[in-house]
Formats: structure tokens, sequence, C-alpha cells
């Protein structure tokens, strides 16, 4: 009963960053992020949700999905993906990260690499498929 | 993209089950808070004064990372949509499918009481003037009994709170402490 599909990017070659995040992460934190997705796929309407905010300025074009735990200090998560949906109902997850308290984000160059990715697809390099 | 055999991979991990289970249980809840406020109040603050809550426990209700909501609250957001909430607990595999399903539109065809009241009759279910004093509820899938004869030991408080809820139950059940044993088979 999803009203949106998530996807992945893949880099030529096989790699899937976003799949490549998830993986790194800690089990919690990989639970967290996949009912998030399921919310999201639920809610008819993502600008009025607290999980996912639109990026603006130097990271104009990038939709992030925000969600955190407690592990037992709080941590917060903003995996990224192409906002505006560049198919209607489809939002293709890039990269994640981890934002850290005073706004550095881990990896730092999390969001410029999602540029770059969504500048490549545009290119015609690479692919995007479901993600699972 | 949900799978049933991705997801239910995942859950062989006890820790990874674990936090799904929770997180799907305070998301979920807040989730569907929120949409069924926006469907039948409108804003925060007509669901905080139909539930006789304050504006801020609303907005914290639907926040899908607070997760400390007690039942009391639910009880009363409930209560203030004018339909029920039930915690279940059930297997894994329901679990998946709850989520596989989880839908706006779905939680929006949720019916308040007086939205079922009046369908209820058209729907041929059944009808009110036949049925003795309330004694059986109308519809469900198949006999239960809701409300078994306690024994001697389930009746016997085993301390002070039991005392006082066994004494609130025996109020709601109804006069006298007379109890009530549904058995939907007796319905026609």
């Amino acid at each position: 009963m999803s009203i949106w599909r998530i996807k992945a990017y893949w880099l030529p070659g096989d790699t899937c960053p976003i799949r490549d995040w998830y993986r790194n992460q800690d089990v919690p934190v990989q639970a967290e992020f996949d009912v998030v997705l399921e919310t999201l796929q639920a809610t008819v309407d993502w600008s009025d949700t607290s999980s996912f905010g639109v990026l603006k300025r130097d990271h104009k074009g990038l939709g992030e999905i925000r969600f955190s735990l407690e592990t037992p200090e709080k941590r917060r998560f903003r995996p990224v993906g192409i906002w505006p949906p560049i198919a209607e109902g489809e939002f293709v997850l890039l990269a994640g990260c981890e934002k850290r308290r005073n706004g550095v984000l881990i990896p730092g160059n999390a969001f410029t690499l999602a540029l770059e990715y969504k500048r490549r697809l545009a290119d015609g390099e690479g692919r995007i498929d479901d993600y699972v | 993209m949900i799978t049933f055999k991705g997801t239910w991979q995942k859950l062989s991990n006890k820790q990874y089950r674990d936090h799904y289970a929770l997180s799907l249980l305070k998301r979920s809840v807040a989730f569907q808070i929120k949409t069924l406020r926006k469907k039948h109040c409108g804003t925060q603050a007509a669901l905080a004064e139909k539930s006789n809550l304050k504006q801020g426990v609303i907005s914290r209700s639907e926040d899908q990372e607070y997760g400390n909501l007690t039942f009391n609250t639910v009880g009363r957001i409930a209560a203030g949509l004018d339909m029920a909430f039930i915690g279940k607990f059930v297997p894994f595999t329901e679990l998946i499918r709850f989520s596989a399903e989880l839908s706006e539109e779905e939680f929006k065809k949720i019916l308040t009481f007086d939205e079922e009241n009046a369908a209820l009759p058209a729907l041929g279910l059944f009808d009110l003037s036949s049925m003795e004093e309330s004694r059986f509820l109308p519809i469900g899938p198949m006999p239960v009994e809701v409300k078994a004869e306690p024994s001697e030991r389930d009746a016997k408080p085993q301390n002070a709170a039991d005392a006082a809820d066994l004494a609130s139950s025996n109020q709601r059940i109804g006069p006298k402490g007379e109890r009530r044993s549904l058995d939907f088979a007796k319905t026609g």
C-alpha cells in the first residue's frame, strides 16, 4: 500500500553508496532507518513530516531523511536523496551521513558527494534501482 | 521496497527485531494520530480540546521520535477521535504485514463511533431493536469470550491496586457486578 517507492543510486561498477553506508551502521540504526523509510513510503505529503527536509543553497536539489536514536546519547542521521523527485512518487537515495551536535557531517562531504552522484546520474552514469 | 523475505532475514537478528518492533510501535502510533487528527479534527488544538489534553501533548503524540506516550494519553486521544485504540501482541509475520500495509489512506478509513453507527444498519449487520439489552456484540469473525467468569483466584485482589481495579471493573460491567459473557454465535 506504499504511496512512495524508495530507490537507490548505483554507481558504474555496481557500487551502491546508500547500501554501503547502511551496512556500516550499527544494527539499531539500520532498524530505525528501515522503519523511517516505511513510514515515509506511507506518507502522502513529505512537506508535512519532521522525518524529511528539503536542503537549500549549496545543496539545493537534495532532500534529507531525518531520524535520531538514543544510544544512549542522541545521534542524528541524515540520508539524502534527489529532491524534487525525478519521477512522481519516487525518492532516489544517494548517500547517508550522521549529523553531529555541532552540525558536522560524518562523512563530511556526504552532501557534496550526493550532488555529484545526482549529476552523474543526469549524465547517464550509473543507474537507479529499488532500494531493498 | 519492503519484501517479506528481506525483512524476515533482517529480523533473524534479535537486536534488529527488538529495535525494529519498538521503532515501528512508536512511529506507527504517531503516524496514525496525525493522520486521524488531520481527517477528523483539523488542528491539533481541536483534537486537544476533544481529548481534554493540552495542544503540546497532541504535538508530542504526533512526533515519531518521541515514543514516551502513556496508555492514558493514547486512550484519551482515541476518545477525542471517538474511536478505540487496542494494543496487541503479535508474531513478527503480522508485524511485517502491518508495516507493509501502513498507509494514510487505510487509516483514514477508520470510522468514528457515529459514522459506524450510521453505517451498520445499512450494511444489514444487525438490527438493534431485536437485540437483547446489550448482551452481545453484534459483529465479529468468530465466537470469542471477552470476559470470562473469573476463578476464585482471579477474583481475589492480590494487592491494593488490583482491588481498586476489580472494583472499577465491576462498576463498568453492570449493576450488582453482573458479568456478561459475549457470544457472537447467539446474535444470529
